[in-house]
């Protein structure tokens, strides 16, 4: 295995794991055992984005003042910043991408059957225990992860072009579902939480989205530029 | 992969079978969406009644009458000298212990604050000294966060910010929470109960001298010692009459048994 396919596996793992992260902070409250792993995990202080640097700060330093009513304070937020209390759809960051790309704000629209058709041309299906919607943000960055994984599984077996197809795919999901609709989202995210930790969390994922365009753009240059060539 | 939560690799997969999407709809199907509150463009949200602390603290304790006198021991235990989250949570179990309540003492703390009737006094710095809160609830600002606090966030140096041991914050009880503990937690309010039922001295006396014997007195004792008595038959009264009114004095308390409070122990001397 060459060095430059090491190096690639191992940023492909970090950005699997950031995805498995950012998907399960986003899909229920934090428990105790989440919040026993964001006190002790570092959080990078600059990433190259002011946004996910800003999102990093803003948790890191909510987490340095909370007290032992954290979880309690942090499942309101969740509910406060998630559900909402209103049946406007215009009162909580609603973490669905067909409320933000259909006009009435509706769940369940054309979104969810694209990322649904997406998902299974994959080969996933989504578990019996998923009650949501498949167009769920935490869905959507977790089938990120899954990519990730066979990205890095590929490039282990020395598959560049498998790899290659699946680098382009992540960068069209992104361009057609992930950064098409969460910046959205994170201005909701930036209005409806009262903690710093959900603003935070809106902050460092729209960051790391914007991180993982440019990046899979540079991964996918000298690709194209040679198939250019080639034609 | 057994991390994913959301998916499960499909071996068996298809792609020629049918999706079976919800949206395969004709035409005829589209309902138009409406909205579910008629009017309500035009609902309007009321301005904020503004609501003094004393009253605040008044409608928790309304609020919480089976946690009436926690509350209140919250404020009687702040009221000299400003305690940490963990020693009002520890003085309060000490005094009330628990076994049914879903309240904890945290979370009394924690309404009890909101309510006005605890006040955040400062931290305690490592010295053991309580010094004054300086940061902000809320995380400040990019540009309102200098070079120095963010390199203080930065742990060892490798460019990764550390999550820190929050400070420990000191409570102490607000003049309106030392107001209204001193409205409950007060003899008067015995006296008073007393004073305005004269015909049941009698009854009140009987009470106390079993409710402030050594191990109190159990319901079928007090039952049994009051309910006989002539001023009990018309109207028809029942101890229980009495012991609620008692218990809402803070005279007495029920700990598996009825028993006099401090204060109930003090009244009973002046009968």
């Amino acid at each position: 295995m060459s060095n430059e396919f090491s190096e690639l596996i191992e940023l492909t793992r970090g950005r699997a794991a950031t995805y498995s992260f950012l998907s399960s902070l986003f899909r229920l409250e934090v428990d105790e055992d989440m919040l026993a792993t964001l006190k002790a995990m570092p959080f990078p202080a600059h990433t190259g984005n002011a946004d996910a640097d800003e999102g990093n700060r803003l948790i890191c330093t909510y987490l340095s003042t909370c007290d032992s009513r954290v979880l309690t304070e942090l499942a309101v937020d969740y509910v406060r910043t998630f559900i909402g209390a209103g049946n406007d759809g215009y009162s909580a960051a609603y973490p669905f991408e067909s409320v933000y790309t259909s006009p009435k704000r509706l769940m369940m629209q054309d979104a969810r059957d694209e990322v649904l058709a997406v998902y299974r041309a994959f080969g996933l299906d989504k578990r019996e225990s998923w009650k949501e919607g498949e167009d769920h943000i935490s869905c959507e960055f977790e089938f990120m992860q899954v990519l990730c994984e066979r990205i890095a599984a590929a490039l282990e077996e020395g598959d560049e072009a498998e790899a290659v197809r699946l680098l382009t795919a992540q960068r069209n999901f992104l361009d057609d579902h992930l950064c098409a609709w969460f910046p959205m989202m994170y201005l909701d995210m930036q209005r409806f939480p009262r903690t710093d930790f959900y603003r935070g969390l809106g902050k460092l994922a729209n960051g790391f989205l914007s991180n993982e365009r440019q990046l899979l753009d540079e991964l996918l240059e000298d690709d194209e530029a040679a198939e250019e060539a080639a034609a | 992969m057994s991390d994913f939560e959301a998916f499960t690799i499909d071996d068996d997969f298809d792609p020629l079978a049918p999706l079976g999407f919800d949206g395969e709809e004709g035409p005829d199907d589209y309902s138009d969406y409406m909205p579910p509150i008629p009017d309500a463009q035009f609902s309007r949200v009321p301005e904020p009644v503004p609501v003094s602390p004393e009253e605040r603290i008044e409608k928790l304790l309304q609020g919480l009458p089976g946690q009436r006198f926690r509350v209140l021991h919250l404020a009687q235990l702040a009221r000299e000298e400003p305690l940490t989250m963990e020693a009002m949570v520890a003085g309060l179990d000490d005094a009330y212990p628990q076994r049914a309540s879903v309240f904890s003492a945290a979370q009394l703390v924690e309404l009890l604050e909101k309510a006005g009737g605890l006040e955040v006094a400062g931290r305690l710095d490592e010295a053991g000294n309580v010094v004054p809160v300086s940061e902000p609830a809320a995380a400040p600002a990019p540009d309102e966060l200098t070079d120095e606090e963010l390199e203080a966030l930065l742990a060892d140096g490798d460019n990764r910010l550390a999550v820190e041991e929050a400070p420990a914050l000191v409570y102490l009880a607000t003049p309106a929470g030392t107001l209204v503990h001193d409205q409950y937690v007060n003899l008067g309010n015995i006296e008073a109960l007393v004073a305005k039922e004269p015909r049941y001295d009698e009854v009140y006396r009987t009470i106390f001298g079993l409710v402030t014997a050594e191990g109190g007195a159990t319901m079928k004792e007090l039952d049994a010692a009051v309910n006989g008595f002539e001023v009990m038959q018309e109207p028809k009264r029942f101890c229980g009459y009495f012991l609620d009114r008692l218990e809402k004095a803070g005279a007495v308390e029920y700990r598996d048994i009825w028993q006099a409070t401090p204060l109930g122990h003090q009244f009973a001397t002046t009968l």
